[in-house]
């Protein structure tokens, strides 16, 4: 799953190198902290949020797959 | 996604320009590669092998996140009319779909902002999953036409679930089939719903 998340944000932004996901393991849900650089925070969140939601609409499905639950936040 | 073009110009640069011009692209969105050239008395005639770069990047940008999501599946992308239609095809793709296609639509929705990134015209990527949109819209189209002719023969109104400004446009589109009924899109977005009004009611 974080290695999706980065997938994901490194084809959004324009500094891919920038992109780190940090993980919160718990019981039956993970936690993933998405940072990057501060150019680029509205390039994964867009428009009205678009682009999170969508971003934690895919990552959520990944983690149905994997009997967990996945929150997604962007660190800003 | 990628296309062979014949075309002539003065010089070999000229005939680049008049092809691009024809198709309406800038040269920022496709790759371009010389087949051919033939130099005759009027000028250079060439052929070249036009590659749609968004495309391109967005069959990479799927084919990384399958691979994270752990899917086994062939990306298959078509060029329509005025889209680029991209179909997945494998076993076990029910999460790729999610609940009323949530999944597909999110995905959709990264992959055209992915492989429209910087690009000079956008281009729309529709995204499919083992003809899930082709089935949909099937249905979609039969519940429009039973709901048109419920609202003619009730005349009263009807009015649907929320749905997605596609979705809407398909039931939009049978209600040309029935003169007898309007449609009216109503609400805001994620929550808006299309009503069926049978004419006469209207009117009133």
């Amino acid at each position: 799953m974080k290695e999706l998340l980065e997938v994901l944000a490194q084809a959004l932004v324009d500094k891919p190198e920038e992109v780190n996901v940090s993980v919160v393991e718990g019981e039956r849900s993970v936690i993933l902290q998405l940072h990057v650089a501060p150019e680029d925070v509205g390039k994964v969140i867009g428009k009205q949020g678009r682009i999170a939601k969508a971003l934690r609409t895919v990552v959520k499905a990944a983690a149905v797959k994997e009997g967990k639950k996945a929150i997604v936040e962007i660190i800003d | 996604m990628n296309r062979v073009i014949e075309t002539e110009g003065a010089s070999t640069e000229e005939a680049i320009e008049k092809a691009l011009k024809d198709i309406g692209e800038s040269r920022k969105d496709v790759g371009i590669e010389i087949l051919s050239e033939n130099e005759g008395e009027t000028g250079v005639k060439v052929k070249l092998a036009i590659r749609d770069r968004r495309a391109s990047r967005g069959v990479d940008f799927l084919r990384d996140v399958l691979r994270e999501m752990k899917i086994e599946a062939a990306v298959n992308p078509t060029e329509e009319e005025d889209h680029t239609l991209i179909n997945i095809e494998g076993e076990g793709l029910g999460p790729l779909i999610g609940r009323r296609g949530q999944t597909l639509d999110a995905l959709q929705f990264l992959l055209n902002t992915v492989a429209n990134k910087g690009a000079f015209h956008r281009k729309h990527i529709i995204l499919d999953v083992e003809k899930y949109r082709v089935r949909k819209k099937k249905s979609l189209e039969e519940l429009a036409r039973k709901m048109m002719e419920k609202a003619t023969a009730t005349g009263k109104a009807v009015t649907l679930r929320p749905m997605t400004a596609y979705e809407r446009k398909i039931i939009h589109t049978i209600a040309h089939d029935y003169p007898d009924t309007e449609t009216m899109s109503d609400g805001e977005e994620p929550y808006r719903r299309v009503t069926i009004y049978p004419k006469r009611e209207k009117v009133k």
